[in-house]
């Protein structure tokens, strides 16, 4: 077992290097998926410094430490645990603890997480979601969902996510979790690589608080596709939707959303 | 066996109108079993004898054979006893089920069934009001079957086979004694048969147990003023529960500072008189779902938002003085060792940033679990597997071993988390895990989706049908709270007295009974407990009372011999 405490500081001083040296490249760069993000930007924020400060004033240290008591007193921390927690603490106080996993990088901004659909799960029915990230559902008529690992099936990455008709025609749906509303967002961007065979139909539709949809056959060569999604009514999340209509198969890789105008931080 | 009514009729029934003599089955059956039509009275059960050092069997035509060492006996005998007569006994306060099986020779009509009052000593009375009668009806099956109070008169064609409970609620103020009273069957407005209660209310108080026992709870949908939110909670502390863990469906504040659901929840958390840890789930929805869009455990965006959130629901949770568990997780053993890694990140990123966040995660493999735990408060877990990777080599977690490793190496405390529903695992198995430092255990699934297979109930608004394994976690509860009982009177007597001497001898022997590993039960391992042979069963006893119930019995009585000697 790799534990991480033996692993994260390399990975947050490569993170901090990046972030100190290069974010005009961190900005326009591919994320984990490969997926380059059109347009995305991530905007200088507080250094890991600034954060520490902003996070730990004194007297929030002093409130987690009574805090810290009064677990121990609800029986909800071990001698041992609480000794850690307290020792945590107290460096906090005197400036000396150096917290390992606060991160002060973010990867370009591409609300679709796991776009590459590299991260599978394992354990998962086939007719639902099989991707870290993703939602999905069979309605009706006879599917498979399948992370596909043949390299010309494959955009880019070692995976795409391949939904295979194998019967009767129906629908089903992989969907995104509830994405935030960007204040001041005119419009999103989406953005995709797909390929199909057979009598495919792919329908893409950003739902509940946004519009926007595209219904297509798909030829049999990768190519990218662009929807643009509009905010509608005041929610404070859509969804976007892929799904399949029709028989054949259809695969789908690096996928990308991003606002146009507005912000997320706060 | 079928039985014709008028040959059972005593001079307890006299006061009963005229029956008709209706050819019927009506028996007493074991409600630890699921229902079935080939079930049989509980008095008709094998009398086991496990290990006898020899058998000696006369047989029809004279022979004599003789075993040595059988590995155990199994002997039916013909039935004695009243199969109609229901054996219970309850301390005050306690809800006590019995089930039996109806089946007539011919059809019937206008059926229905009424439990009437209990009488007892010097006059006291448990009313009519507290023998509830449900039928069992059809909802995912098994023990996921539904007990529906009955509504109208209905029709029984002949041989056709119905299933009911009875559970009778013993006032708290109830003298204690022998109670006896009917179930009485009735076919056009006549009896047509019944079954005697008799019941023995024991002297006896049962506090809560020491420990948070609860289920994933659901935010109830049409529930504006929360109504159904409050009959769910009672339902909840009446079936044993000293907790909840609302899981989905609730808000949280990830766009906004609106944490007044949590308030509410909150409140009518301390109004339902839960004693135990809140424990709430609903965050492990930020990392599975509820932050997508803003990066991953890693990034700076992500965190800081997860921050926010958190600090939002804390600061809420301070209002109301609740001891609250957050459950920051969910099975990242699904996901293989890249979701091990993510699950020892958050962890540690939960305890650097949010120590004053008491943490847990639902957990369900052991590298997962020992990723998490050195940063968690709490580490919750299930029996384990080895996810789709095979990345815990067949590590199981549920027994003494592992449960001793993770409090040395981690420091965590262990809860158990969809560790089994039902009445061994809520309550002798769970007993026995306490001794090894387990604490809580929270179980899938109160009210999930719309009725949805798993959940624990059946629901309709503030209407709740219960499951069979619901009601048999409360009988599990109940027994965890005869033995918490019994702990507590053992720990503050005089270690010389003699009931002292003979509780503590009770308390081992039940404890050597149970495994200290679930592998070994719930159709993995083959073993039942108590096992046959289980020294302080006495099979006439298993007979009336069932197994457990049987080895229930002794404890109380273990409780009452000390309580007599004036230990409190």
């Amino acid at each position: 077992m790799i534990r991480f405490h033996t692993i994260v500081p390399v990975l947050l001083m490569a993170a901090a290097l990046l972030s100190a040296r290069a974010p005009a490249q961190a900005a326009a760069g591919p994320d984990a998926s490969g997926a380059v993000a059109p347009g995305a930007s991530s905007p200088a924020g507080p250094s890991r410094e600034d954060l520490i400060r902003m996070l730990w004033p004194r007297e929030r240290v002093l409130a987690a430490l009574a805090a810290v008591d009064k677990q121990k007193a609800a029986g909800l921390l071990s001698d041992a645990a609480y000794a850690r927690r307290k020792k945590m603490l107290q460096d906090r106080l005197t400036g000396t603890y150096q917290p390992q996993s606060l991160s002060a990088v973010d990867p370009p901004l591409n609300f679709i997480q796991n776009g590459g659909f590299e991260q599978t799960n394992p354990n998962s029915a086939k007719n639902r979601s099989r991707w870290l990230w993703w939602g999905g559902w069979c309605w009706a008529g006879d599917y498979e969902n399948m992370w596909e690992d043949r390299p010309e099936y494959v955009h880019s990455g070692k995976l795409s996510a391949r939904i295979r008709c194998t019967g009767a025609t129906g629908r089903i749906g992989i969907n995104t979790p509830p994405l935030p509303i960007i204040p001041g967002a005119t419009t999103y961007t989406l953005t995709f690589w797909t390929r199909g065979e057979g009598d495919n139909m792919l329908f893409v539709n950003f739902e509940e608080g946004a519009t926007g949809e595209l219904r297509q056959k798909i030829d049999d060569t990768w190519k990218q596709y662009t929807v643009v999604g509009k905010p509608a009514g005041d929610k404070k999340t859509y969804t976007v939707f892929f799904y399949a209509t029709g028989g054949g198969t259809l695969w789908l890789d690096d996928a990308a959303l991003v606002p146009v105008g507005g912000s997320l931080e706060e | 066996m079928r039985i014709p009514f008028a040959i059972l009729v005593s001079s307890w029934l006299l006061a009963m109108p005229a029956a008709r003599g209706v050819d019927l089955d009506l028996f007493v059956t074991d409600y630890n079993e699921n229902p079935s039509a080939e079930q049989k009275a509980l008095l008709d059960q094998p009398i086991v004898y496990a290990r006898p050092k020899s058998v000696t069997v006369q047989t029809a035509d004279g022979k004599t054979v003789t075993i040595p060492d059988p590995v155990s006996i199994e002997i039916r005998t013909p039935l004695q006893g009243d199969t109609r007569e229901a054996h219970i006994f309850a301390s005050r306060g306690e809800y006590e089920p019995f089930s039996f099986l109806l089946r007539p020779a011919e059809a019937l009509q206008d059926v229905f069934i009424t439990g009437g009052e209990l009488k007892g000593p010097d006059g006291a009375i448990i009313p009519a009001d507290h023998v509830l009668v449900q039928s069992v009806e059809g909802f995912h099956g098994g023990g996921r079957d539904i007990l529906m109070t009955l509504g109208r008169n209905w029709n029984m064609a002949a041989h056709s086979t119905e299933f009911f409970w009875c559970t009778v609620k013993v006032p708290p103020d109830a003298a204690p004694g022998a109670y006896t009273g009917l179930v009485t069957v009735t076919a056009a407005g006549q009896p047509v048969g019944s079954i005697r209660i008799a019941l023995d209310v024991l002297p006896i108080q049962l506090p809560d147990p020491p420990f948070s026992l609860g289920l994933n709870y659901s935010r109830p949908e049409g529930d504006a003023d929360g109504a159904i939110l409050e009959a769910q909670f009672r339902d909840m502390r009446e079936h044993g529960m000293t907790c909840v863990a609302p899981l989905y469906n609730w808000r949280q504040p990830v766009y906004d500072t609106d944490t007044s659901e949590l308030g509410n929840l909150l409140e009518a958390y301390k109004k339902g008189g839960f004693p135990g840890t809140f424990y709430w789930a609903a965050p492990m929805d930020l990392q599975l779902t509820e932050l997508a869009g803003f990066g991953d455990e890693t990034t700076r965006r992500w965190q800081q938002r997860y921050i926010k959130v958190m600090r939002l629901e804390h600061d809420e949770v301070a209002k109301h003085d609740v001891p609250t568990l957050f459950s920051i997780g969910d099975e990242f053993t699904n996901k293989g060792l890249e979701g091990v890694k993510t699950a020892g990140r958050l962890a540690k990123f939960v305890w650097e940033e949010l120590p004053e966040i008491p943490a847990t995660s639902d957990m369900d493999g052991y590298r997962e679990v020992m990723a998490m735990a050195p940063y968690l408060n709490v580490a919750t877990f299930n029996n384990g597997w080895d996810g789709a990777d095979y990345h815990n080599g067949g590590r199981r977690l549920l027994n003494r071993a592992f449960l001793e490793e993770l409090q040395k190496d981690t420091g965590a405390i262990p809860w158990f988390v969809n560790a089994g529903s039902g009445r061994f695992p809520f309550g002798f198995f769970f007993w026995k895990m306490t001794k090894y430092g387990v604490r809580g255990k929270v179980e899938w699934y109160y009210n999930l989706g719309h009725n949805e297979a798993g959940s624990l109930v059946h629901a309709q608004g503030a209407t709740i049908d219960p499951t069979l394994d619901y009601e048999r976690c409360r009988e599990g509860i109940d027994d965890l709270k005869y033995l918490c009982k019994l702990d507590s009177l053992v720990a503050h007597a005089d270690p010389a007295l003699p009931q002292a001497k003979a509780a503590r001898d009770l308390l081992k022997e039940i404890d050597e009974g149970i495994a200290a590993d679930w592998n070994l039960y719930e159709g993995q391992g083959g073993r039942r407990f108590p096992d046959d042979g289980f020294a302080n069963l006495d099979p006439d006893k298993i007979r009336s009372l069932g197994r457990l119930n049987s080895i229930r019995r002794q404890v109380a009585n273990a409780i009452v011999a000390l309580q007599e000697v004036g230990v409190r």
